[in-house]
């Protein structure tokens, strides 16, 4: 079954670098570039993952992470975090609100991807 | 020996800044000093009124109470901080010693008002979180592209849009450190302007020339004929105007003219710049001079930036003694960016000697070393600011460079030559080597003195100005 994976980063060096990470791996990609967009995709194409960034215009990572889980046919939606802060308290507040993972920019593509096989896989 | 032990401890109490009470158990403040209606606001009956506890700010009830307990149970208090109500409904946050006196029952303590510290901590707290942010960004695509690219093969074309993401987001990253670091220093109070009158017209069109030629929104510039002078710093005007510009093109995606115009009110001159672009959204109107915040902007790609343009901007004018703003009739509508400096008043512009030098750290020694020979100076940082000090000032010798940024200095002399008529004295400093030709060519144009622009250049130029306007008074 191929799985869909959304990702959601206002920067496109970011969508892009999500993009040349899992080209190889066969997912079917969509890319936001807001928080709104996002939300909208993901009611549309149930996709299996969603790579969030905690910080984008419209609804912030975090709101849509709070939508996934309280929607009942979204709740099982893989969802990994993309932070640009180091704060704890931002990480503790994702995990706490059901993100599976959180990367922190910079991350490195590899963790990435073993992050999502973890995901999607385990 | 007597009389200093036996000194009276109420002069004090009452003296300290910091503030002192008597507590007791039952809640209450018994005795107070002065420095707590200072800081406060409440006077030492209202305050002894009530519970202290009403004066504590609800969130930090809890912890007092906690605080307080420990006293009662004979421990000190040091370091404790909470915030305390204030007569016009703010709080402050005092940071408190204090100690059982044992037998009769009270609470000694002394309270200081940290508010400063404690709120010049939350805003570099705030600042740091959003510089990490903002830099790692960039970072993300650095270390994430240099690893793929080291660990899996790509296609040509790949490699190429990689690495040039990665240069992009490179040179985003260094955009990002300078203008930080800028910013920095100017708020610092490090980065000093030169102040001095200027040409508007000529900064306009220094910018445009850096701004360079762009077919679809190609930038026109309208300004009034009798525009004054401005007190400015050159190359910081042209910063922002340059700011400005970069910015209406950035947000033009669809192309449209950029107009730059100018407008006189009294005493000040007001720059603006119009742009046919997305427009702001009137929320974000007042947000955008602030570090690091980016209009959302979701219907277009991503604008590159650092977010830091704007507060430069701002911090350059207000240092001018001027204003920044931004208007907007909304998404779709374009936007109007304006800045005012203050025209060049009379007394600033009369001075003995007219100094023509775009190099402001040799301008600086000339007017010390004509200084210490009784001249005062008046500096132009180009010809075209010299062409019209030069009707106003009365000035009765020139220091000129030849290389400046628009118009030469050649080009200066010889309109100083024809149109002004006039005889003054004129000393060239130049860096250029000059030939015999060169050199007798300034010299039948009037200059006293070709000088090589080296260290002692500023004092021997002084000396050739005082020369000849010895040899004319005598």
């Amino acid at each position: 079954m191929t799985h869909t994976v959304l990702i959601a980063d206002d920067e496109p060096s970011v969508r892009m670098l999500v993009q040349a990470t899992i080209e190889a791996d066969g997912y079917n990609v969509l890319e936001a570039s807001d928080g709104d967009e996002a939300w909208a995709l993901i009611q549309e194409h149930r996709p299996s993952l969603v790579l969030l960034d905690v910080r984008m215009p419209g609804r912030t990572g975090l709101e849509i992470l709070g939508s996934i889980k309280s929607h009942p046919d979204l709740v099982d939606t893989k969802v990994i975090l993309l932070t640009a802060s180091a704060q704890e308290s931002d990480i503790d507040a994702g995990l706490i609100a059901g993100a599976d993972f959180y990367l922190t920019k910079p991350f490195s593509p590899r963790d990435l991807r073993s992050k999502m096989d973890e995901a999607l896989f385990l | 020996m007597s009389s200093a032990s036996n000194v009276d401890y109420e002069g004090f109490f009452n003296l300290s800044v910091d503030l002192l009470c008597l507590a007791g158990y039952d809640g209450y403040f018994k005795r107070l000093n002065p420095a707590w209606t200072q800081t406060l606001g409440f006077t030492q009956i209202e305050l002894m009124a009530r519970p202290y506890m009403d004066f504590v700010h609800p969130d930090d009830r809890e912890a007092t109470l906690a605080e307080a307990e420990k006293l009662a149970q004979g421990a000190n208090v040091i370091h404790f901080r909470n915030r305390y109500a204030c007569r016009d409904g703010s709080y402050r946050w005092l940071a408190w010693s204090a100690m059982p006196t044992g037998s009769d029952e009270l609470i000694c303590a002394v309270a200081r008002d940290v508010t400063d510290e404690v709120e010049l901590d939350r805003a570099k707290d705030e600042l740091i979180a959003m510089v990490s942010h903002e830099l790692r960004t960039p970072l993300a695509s650095l270390v994430g592209f240099s690893e793929l690219l080291l660990s899996r093969e790509f296609t040509a074309a790949q490699r190429k849009q990689y690495l040039e993401t990665m240069l992009n987001e490179g040179r985003r990253l260094t955009d990002l450190i300078n203008e930080f670091l800028d910013l920095q220093r100017m708020e610092g109070g490090y980065a000093r302007l030169n102040l001095g009158p200027a040409d508007l017209p000529t900064l306009v069109k220094r910018a445009v020339a850096t701004a360079g030629e762009n077919p679809q929104t190609p930038i026109e510039v309208s300004l009034p004929e009798d525009l004054p002078l401005v007190v400015a710093d050159a190359n910081s005007v042209i910063q922002v105007l340059l700011n400005l510009l970069s910015n209406a093109r950035k947000y033009s995606p669809d192309g449209g003219t950029i107009l730059v115009e100018a407008k006189v009110f009294d005493d000040t001159v007001e720059v603006s710049i119009r742009d046919h672009g997305l427009g702001i959204p009137a929320d974000a109107l007042p947000k955008l001079f602030s570090k690091f915040y980016r209009v959302p902007n979701s219907v277009r790609r991503r604008t590159s930036g650092t977010g830091l343009g704007l507060a430069i901007s701002r911090k350059i004018i207000e240092s001018h003694g001027g204003r920044v703003g931004a208007e907007s009739d909304g998404l779709g509508q374009g936007s109007r960016f304006y800045f005012t400096l203050r025209a060049a008043e009379a007394t600033t512009r009369s001075g003995d000697v007219l100094l023509v030098e775009d190099d402001v750290g040799f301008a600086r020694l000339l007017e010390a070393e004509l200084g210490l020979k009784g001249l005062s100076s008046v500096w132009a940082p180009d010809a075209e600011t010299a062409d019209k000090l030069i009707g106003q000032m009365g000035a009765r010798a020139v220091v000129l460079d030849l290389m400046l940024p628009g118009a030469s200095g050649e080009d200066f002399l010889a309109r100083l030559r024809s149109t002004h008529k006039s005889k003054l004295p004129v000393v060239v400093v130049t860096i250029q080597e000059l030939d015999a030709t060169e050199t007798l060519a300034l010299r039948s144009a009037g200059v006293v003195a070709v000088l090589k622009k080296h260290s002692g250049a500023a004092k021997e130029a002084a000396g050739f100005v005082t020369d000849a306007l010895t040899s004319l008074g005598a």
